[in-house]
C-alpha cells in the first residue's frame, strides 16, 4: 500500500478536456431570458480564488514600477506568461476592525465587513451576483474547498460564501461529487423526474410538520424548505436550459484519476471551475484554496510544517521551512492561479474565450502573514470582464475600502449597487486606466524634524526591510536619499499596526540609538499615516 | 466618560425595582472604581472596554453577555485585578458574582436551563441512525486488510459533507448545524445509496418488512402497518397524521405502477427526507421554565448521547408505555447502553473531538503507515473506552497506572498484560466483518497493561496525543502546553497576536539562548508573556521528554539533553512527566474535573454552556468527588440533569 493511495477511492472520475480542444467550438446559446444588463447578456463568470494565511510582503511587492511598465515580485513570477491578462492591485484594504486576528478576514474579504455574529454574517459579494445572474444556469453558484482544514473556534472562517439569510453555504470537498453534480446526476432526464417528484412529496409532508412546529423550530425548519427549494431550482435549471451545445461538450468531458492531496484536489476544482464555466453550468464560484489558519502541509513541494504556523513567519523563522517555505507554498499557489488562466483561455465562448468573459479574483483576507494587517491587501484581478477589465497594469491606488472593489465586480456583473460593506465608491481604474499621479511625491520635507535627548520625530517613506533575514527592521525613507532604520519589538509593531503603514508617508516618533554612525530608532512611540 | 446617570435609566428594567433613578447600581460603582481606571474605551488594556457594559441598552447582547462573562470569570477567579493593584473586597465581589448569577444565571430568581434548540443530525449521527433503522452496515469495516486501508472514506462519508465544528467543540452543535444549509440533495443521495444495500440485505429486510424472499403480494393495508411501523422508528416517536399519510400516499401512487418492494423503499425514502427524520422535533408546550420531554424524545435524547444514533427497540418499547420516565428504569437503560457496543460513540465522535484525535484519522499529515496509524488511534480508542467499561476515574485521563498497548507503534512500556477484556463487549464486533483469522494476520488490537513506569500512563502520554500536539517534524512545547491547558485544565488560549518574536541568534542579558527551555525562558520573563506562558509553559516543557512520534527520548538529536522540567505557577517543581501529571491531578483538579464534566455535559446537549448551566455542572462536579470521580457517575449525573430531562421555551 503506498502512502498516497489510502486516500484514494479505487475509482476514477475526471480527465480533463485535453482532447476537447481541438474540436471546433460550439456554441452554446445565450439564454432565453433577456436581461438588461451586458453581463447576462455576454454570460460573465465571476470566480473567487481566496488563499488564506497572508504573504511575505518583501517577495509579494512590486517596487519601482509604473502603471503598465513593472517587473514582477518573486511571488507574482509564475504569472510573467500572463502579465498580459492580469491587474495587480495595491492599497486596497480591508475594514481595519479585522486587524490583527483570524476571526474577520475571511469575512472582510467577501463581505467588506467583520462579523455579524457567530453564525450570521452580511451576504457575501458572490451571493449578491448570484441571486442577480444565477438563475441563467443550471447551478446557481459552486462553492467549493480544496484546503479540507476547518477551524473549530471559530466557524465563520471555514466558509466565503454566506446566502441572503446570512447562512453559510454548503461548500463542496470532494472533487468526484462536485463533478457528478455538473456533469452526471442531473443531465439524466429520468433521475431529473424522479426527484422532483420525491421533492413535491417531501414538501406535502414538510408542510404539515411545519404548521405544528414551535416558532423557533419552525425558523430552523425553514432552512430545510429553502434548501428543498434550491434542489428542485436547480432541476428546473438543467430541464428548461438544457442545449444540445452544452450536452455536446458535456459529452468531451471524460473522468479519470481521482484527487489524493492538496495539489491535486486544487488542480481538479479549478478544472472543474473551468469546465463549469465552459458548460455554462454555473457563473459564479468560489474557491478555498487555504484556509486561514490552516494546518495543512505541503508535502509535495517537500515542505512539512504547517501554513499557518509558517505564516507567522517573523515568529517561526527559524523552523526547517521557515520563511522560504512559506514563500515556496505561496509561489506554489500563484502557479495555480497562472495554471487556471491558461485554462480559461483555451476555452471557447461564443464570443471569444472563456477567459474573456471572466472576472477572476485572487488574493487573501490579509497582508503580512505574522502581523496579519489588512491594509494592501495581496490581490490580482485576471480575466476580460467582456470588456471592462483593462490588463496588463499594476495600480497602485491611494488606500481604498475593498468594499469600493467588491462594489465594481458587482457592477462588471451586471448588479446595480451602491453601496456594499466598507464601501465609499466604485474602484476606479479597472475598467480604463488609472492614470493614478503618485500619491506621495517626494517634496522635500521628508526629513528629521525633532531631534533631543535620543528622541526624534521623523517625517518620511515607510518602507518594509527587503532583507529576507532582517524582517523586523522597517525603513523611513528620507527626502536625502538616506533611509533611517526602526527596528523595534515585534510587540510594537503590532500594536502601532506600523506594518500598515508600509508605502505611506509617516510621522514616526520614537527613542533612537546611534549604531555605527547611524541613527536606528528602537523604540516607537506613535507612527501616523499622513 | 459617559454619564452614569443615563446609564441607570437604561439598566434600570433589569436591576428591578427598589431602586431609584438617581442611584448607582452598586455593581457599577465597582466597575467604575476599580476597573474603568485600566479597561475605559480609551486605555482598553488587554483590549478589554469595559465601558461599554455601563451604557449596554440591553445585557442580553450577544457581545455584552460575553463581557461580563469574562468580568465575572476574572473576578471569579482571581485574575483580576491584577495582583500588583489592591485587591477587590469580599463585598465588591459578592456585588460582581451577585449582579451575574441574578441577570445571567437566573431567571427571575429560579434555575433555568435556556431556551431549547431544534437539533439536526450530524454525519456521525446520521449514519449510525441509518444503520440502526434498515438494520445494515454502512460504514467502513473496522479491521486491517491490505483490501480495506484503514483511512478510506465509507461511502456515505464521501456523499455527505463533514460538519463544521460548532461552538461547543463538537460537530453536534445545535447552532452551527441550524446555521448552515441541510443538504438536502446530498441526504436524497445517501439515501438511495443506503436504501440500495438495504434492498440487497435479505436478512434487514425481513426484519423491517417483516416478510422473507422476494416479494409478496402486500394488501395495502400490510403495507400501511410495516411503512406506520418503520416511521415510528425513523421518526423516533413523532407523530403526524398527514405526513404520515403523504407517506402512505406516496406508496400507494408509486405501487400503481410498481412493485411492492420497490414501492416500500421510495414511501420510505420520503419517510427519510422528511424533517422529523434529520431533525428531531420534539413537542413544543410553551413553557418558559423547564418541563419534562415525553418518554419518545427522553429515549432519542439518551441514545444520541450514548450512542450517537437512534433508540433501539428495548428503549423504543420502555418509551412506548411511558416506564423509561420511571428514574430507576431510566438508570438501568444507562447501565445497559453503557454494556452495548454502541458506546464506541463516546470514544469515537465525543472523546475524539474532544481530545482532537479524530485528526488522526482525518489528517493526512500524522500519517505513517497503515498500522502505526491505526495502532496509535486505536490505543486512545481502547484507552476511553476502558474508562467506560471498567467505570474508572475520569483523572486516569492525566494519569493512570494502567495502558493501552499496540504493538506497532515503536513504543514498548513493561507492564504485566492483561486478555482483551470481552466482559461487555468488544467494541467494534459490529464492524468486524473478517473472519478472525484473517484479521489478526494483518493487525492485532491494542492491549491492556498494568504499568509502573515512570513514562507513561494516561491518555496525555499517549503516542496518539504526542502526535497530534506536535508539529510534522518536531515537537511544539507551545502547542503541548496549549492543548493540555485547553483540552484538560479547560482554560482555552488564543494564540496572542502581539507577542515579540525570540529565535536562538537572540541574546538575553548577554547570554546567547541555546536551547528551548532557554528560549521560553527568556520569552516569559517579558511581563507581556507571562499572564500566559506562565501556564503554558510547564504544561508543554514537562512533555518534551517526548519526541513527535511519542517515543522517549532524553536528548535531542543534536545530543543535548531534554529538560522535562518546569514550575507550575503556584511554585511547585517537577523533574519528570509522571510529577508533572501528579501535580495536575493533585492541584489543578478541579478545573480539571469541571473541564471534563462540563465538556461531557456540551456534547449531551449539543450546545455551548451557558451561565446558567453553571449550577447543574457544580452538582455534577460535587457528586463527582464524592464517588471517585468515576466517568459513569458522570455520565449518569448529566442523564439526571434538567438541562438533559427537560425543554423550554422562549415566551
Amino acid at each position: 500500500m503506498s502512502r498516497e493511495s489510502y486516500l484514494i477511492p479505487r475509482r476514477s472520475f475526471l480527465r480533463g478536456v485535453g482532447a476537447a480542444l481541438a474540436l471546433p467550438s460550439l456554441e452554446i446559446m445565450s439564454p432565453a431570458l433577456g436581461y438588461g444588463n451586458s453581463a447576462a447578456a455576454k454570460n460573465l463568470r465571476l470566480c473567487v480564488l481566496f488563499k488564506g494565511a497572508g504573504v511575505n510582503p518583501n517577495s509579494w511587492d512590486i517596487t519601482g514600477a509604473t502603471e503598465t511598465e513593472f517587473t514582477l515580485s518573486k511571488l507574482l513570477s509564475p504569472l510573467e506568461k500572463n502579465k498580459k491578462d492580469i491587474v495587480i492591485l495595491r492599497n486596497i484594504d480591508a475594514d481595519q476592525r479585522a486587524n490583527g486576528g483570524h476571526e474577520n478576514v475571511t469575512l472582510t474579504f467577501m463581505t467588506g465587513n467583520v462579523r455579524k455574529s457567530r453564525l450570521v454574517q452580511r451576504q457575501s459579494f458572490d451571493q449578491v451576483i448570484a441571486d442577480h445572474v444565477g438563475d441563467a444556469t443550471p447551478v446557481k453558484s459552486l462553492q467549493l474547498r480544496s484546503d479540507t482544514y476547518l477551524d473549530a473556534n471559530d466557524p465563520s472562517e471555514n466558509f466565503l460564501s454566506f446566502g441572503a439569510d446570512g447562512r453559510s453555504l454548503p461548500v463542496e470537498h470532494n472533487p468526484e461529487v462536485v463533478f457528478n453534480r455538473l456533469f452526471k446526476g442531473f443531465n439524466n432526464s429520468g433521475f431529473r423526474k424522479r426527484t422532483a417528484s420525491v421533492l413535491d412529496e417531501v414538501k406535502a409532508s414538510y408542510q404539515s410538520i411545519v404548521r405544528k412546529a414551535s416558532n423557533r423550530d419552525r425558523q430552523v425548519l425553514e432552512h430545510y424548505l429553502q434548501s428543498v427549494r434550491d434542489v428542485e431550482r436547480e432541476l428546473d435549471q438543467f430541464k428548461t436550459r438544457g442545449n444540445a451545445a452544452r450536452d455536446s461538450r458535456m459529452k468531451q468531458i471524460q473522468p479519470v484519476a481521482a484527487a489524493a492531496d492538496l495539489a491535486q484536489r486544487t488542480r481538479a476544482m479549478l478544472d472543474l471551475i473551468a469546465l463549469a464555466y465552459w458548460t455554462d453550468m454555473t457563473r459564479v464560484s468560489t474557491l478555498m484554496m487555504a484556509h486561514t489558519e490552516s494546518r495543512s502541509t505541503y508535502d509535495f513541494l517537500g515542505i512539512n510544517d504547517e501554513l499557518h504556523m509558517l505564516s507567522h513567519f517573523v515568529r517561526t523563522r527559524n523552523r526547517s521551512s521557515g520563511l522560504s517555505g512559506y514563500d515556496k507554498i505561496n509561489h506554489w499557489y500563484v502557479q495555480q492561479f497562472s495554471y487556471f488562466i491558461e485554462k480559461l483561455k483555451s476555452l471557447d465562448d461564443d464570443e471569444g474565450s472563456v477567459f474573456d468573459n471572466s472576472v477572476v479574483l485572487f488574493g487573501s483576507g490579509i497582508k503580512h502573514g505574522d502581523y496579519h494587517s489588512v491594509t494592501d491587501l495581496p490581490l490580482v484581478l485576471s480575466g476580460g470582464g467582456g470588456g471592462q477589465i483593462l490588463p496588463g497594469r499594476y495600480v497602485k491606488y491611494p488606500n481604498t475600502p475593498n468594499g469600493n472593489l467588491l462594489l465594481k465586480l458587482m457592477n462588471m456583473m451586471g448588479v446595480k449597487k451602491e453601496q456594499y460593506g466598507n464601501s465609499t465608491g466604485v474602484l476606479p481604474g479597472i475598467s480604463e486606466k488609472a492614470n493614478l499621479a503618485p500619491k506621495y511625491v517626494d517634496d522635500g520635507s521628508w526629513k528629521i524634524l525633532q531631534d533631543e535627548g535620543g528622541k526624534l520625530l521623523v517625517k518620511g517613506m515607510l518602507k518594509i526591510s527587503v532583507k529576507p533575514d532582517d524582517l523586523n527592521l522597517y525603513l523611513v525613507q528620507l527626502s536625502n536619499g538616506e533611509s533611517l532604520e526602526v527596528r523595534t519589538g515585534f510587540g510594537t509593531v503590532h500594536n502601532l499596526r506600523i506594518d500598515a503603514c508600509v508605502g505611506s508617508v509617516v510621522e514616526l516618533e520614537g527613542d533612537y540609538k546611534v549604531k555605527d554612525g547611524r541613527k536606528v530608532i528602537t523604540r516607537v512611540k506613535r507612527c501616523k499615516r499622513l | 466618560m459617559k454619564s452614569i446617570a443615563c446609564m441607570i435609566l437604561l439598566l434600570w428594567p433589569v436591576l428591578g425595582p427598589g431602586l431609584g433613578a438617581a442611584e448607582q447600581p452598586p455593581v457599577l460603582e465597582v466597575l467604575e472604581s476599580r476597573c474603568l481606571g485600566c479597561h475605559d474605551a480609551d486605555t482598553r488594556k488587554g483590549g478589554v472596554d469595559l465601558e461599554q457594559l455601563l451604557s449596554a441598552p440591553d445585557p442580553f447582547d450577544e457581545k455584552i453577555a460575553a463581557l461580563w462573562e469574562k468580568v465575572d470569570k476574572a473576578v471569579g477567579e482571581g485574575e483580576m485585578p491584577p495582583k500588583k493593584k489592591k485587591p477587590l473586597t469580599t463585598a465588591q465581589k459578592a456585588q460582581i458574582a451577585g449582579w451575574f448569577e441574578e441577570v445571567y444565571v437566573l431567571k427571575d430568581g429560579k434555575e433555568h436551563i435556556g431556551e431549547s434548540r431544534l437539533r439536526r443530525l450530524s454525519r456521525y449521527e446520521l449514519i449510525n441512525t441509518l444503520e440502526e433503522l434498515l438494520r445494515v452496515s454502512l460504514k467502513q469495516p473496522y479491521v486491517y486488510s491490505p483490501e480495506f486501508p484503514a483511512f478510506l472514506p465509507s461511502t456515505l462519508e464521501t456523499i455527505l459533507p463533514p460538519d463544521a465544528p460548532g461552538e461547543s467543540g463538537f460537530y453536534n452543535d445545535s447552532a452551527q448545524l441550524a446555521g448552515s444549509r441541510p443538504p438536502v440533495l446530498k441526504y436524497s443521495e445517501a439515501f438511495d445509496y443506503a436504501l440500495r444495500i438495504f434492498e440487497q440485505a435479505p436478512a434487514a429486510r425481513e426484519k423491517v418488512f417483516g416478510f422473507k424472499g422476494a416479494s409478496p403480494q402486500l394488501t395495502e393495508e400490510q403495507a400501511g402497518k410495516i411503512l406506520r411501523r418503520f416511521l415510528v422508528r425513523a421518526w423516533r416517536g413523532y407523530k403526524n397524521a398527514e405526513s404520515e399519510e403523504v407517506v402512505l400516499s406516496a406508496y400507494r401512487v408509486r405501487r400503481k405502477k410498481e412493485a411492492p418492494v420497490s414501492s416500500l423503499l421510495h414511501a420510505m425514502k420520503i419517510g427519510l427526507l422528511s424533517p422529523p427524520f434529520v431533525y428531531r422535533i420534539e413537542t413544543v408546550r410553551n413553557k418558559t421554565l423547564p418541563y419534562r420531554v415525553d418518554a419518545y424524545e427522553l429515549a432519542s435524547r439518551l441514545s444520541y448521547f450514548l450512542w450517537a444514533s437512534m433508540p433501539d427497540d428495548e428503549l423504543f418499547s420502555l418509551a412506548a408505555d411511558g416506564r423509561l420516565l420511571d428514574g430507576a428504569v431510566l438508570a438501568g437503560q444507562v447501565g445497559r447502553m453503557l454494556k452495548s457496543p454502541r458506546r464506541v460513540s463516546l470514544s469515537e465522535d465525543f472523546a475524539g473531538q474532544w481530545l482532537g484525535f479524530g485528526e488522526l484519522w482525518t489528517n493526512k499529515v500524522f500519517y505513517r503507515n497503515e498500522r502505526w496509524s491505526r495502532g496509535i488511534y486505536d490505543e486512545l480508542l481502547f484507552f476511553f473506552d476502558e474508562l467506560i467499561k471498567s467505570d474508572r476515574s475520569i483523572l486516569d485521563i492525566v494519569d493512570s497506572d494502567w495502558i493501552y498497548q499496540s504493538d506497532y507503534t515503536g513504543v514498548r512500556t513493561a507492564g504485566k498484560r492483561h486478555t482483551f477484556d470481552a466482559k461487555h463487549g468488544d467494541i467494534f464486533a459490529s464492524r468486524r466483518n473478517n473472519p478472525p483469522g484473517i484479521q489478526e494476520q494483518f493487525y492485532k488490537p491494542p492491549y491492556l497493561l498494568k504499568i509502573k513506569s515512570d513514562q507513561r500512563g494516561g491518555l496525555i502520554t499517549t503516542v496518539g496525543i504526542l502526535r497530534v500536539t506536535s508539529a510534522p517534524e518536531k515537537t511544539n512545547p507551545i502547542r503541548r502546553g496549549v492543548w493540555l491547558l485547553d483540552r484538560i485544565v479547560g482554560r482555552p488560549l488564543h494564540a496572542p497576536e502581539n507577542v515579540p518574536a525570540l529565535s536562538k541568534s537572540e541574546k538575553v542579558d548577554g547570554k546567547k539562548l541555546t536551547d528551548l527551555a532557554d528560549i521560553l525562558k527568556a520569552h516569559t520573563s517579558k511581563a507581556i508573556c507571562v499572564s500566559c506562558h506562565k501556564h503554558i509553559d510547564p504544561l508543554g516543557l514537562g512533555l518534551e521528554n517526548f519526541d513527535p512520534f511519542g517515543k522517549w527520548r532524553a536528548s535531542y538529536r543534536n545530543k543535548r539533553p531534554v529538560r522535562s522540567s518546569g514550575v507550575f505557577p503556584n511554585g511547585d517543581t517537577f523533574e519528570t512527566p509522571r510529577r508533572m501529571k501528579q501535580i495536575l491531578v493533585e492541584e489543578y483538579r478541579a478545573p480539571i474535573v469541571k473541564n471534563i464534566a462540563g465538556r461531557m455535559l456540551a456534547y449531551a446537549l449539543g450546545r455551548k454552556l451557558e451561565p446558567h448551566d453553571r449550577p447543574a455542572l457544580r452538582r455534577i462536579c460535587d457528586t463527582l468527588e464524592q464517588d471517585g470521580f468515576k466517568i459513569n457517575t458522570l455520565i449518569a449525573d448529566i442523564v439526571r440533569s434538567k438541562q438533559f430531562q427537560c425543554r423550554q421555551d422562549q415566551p
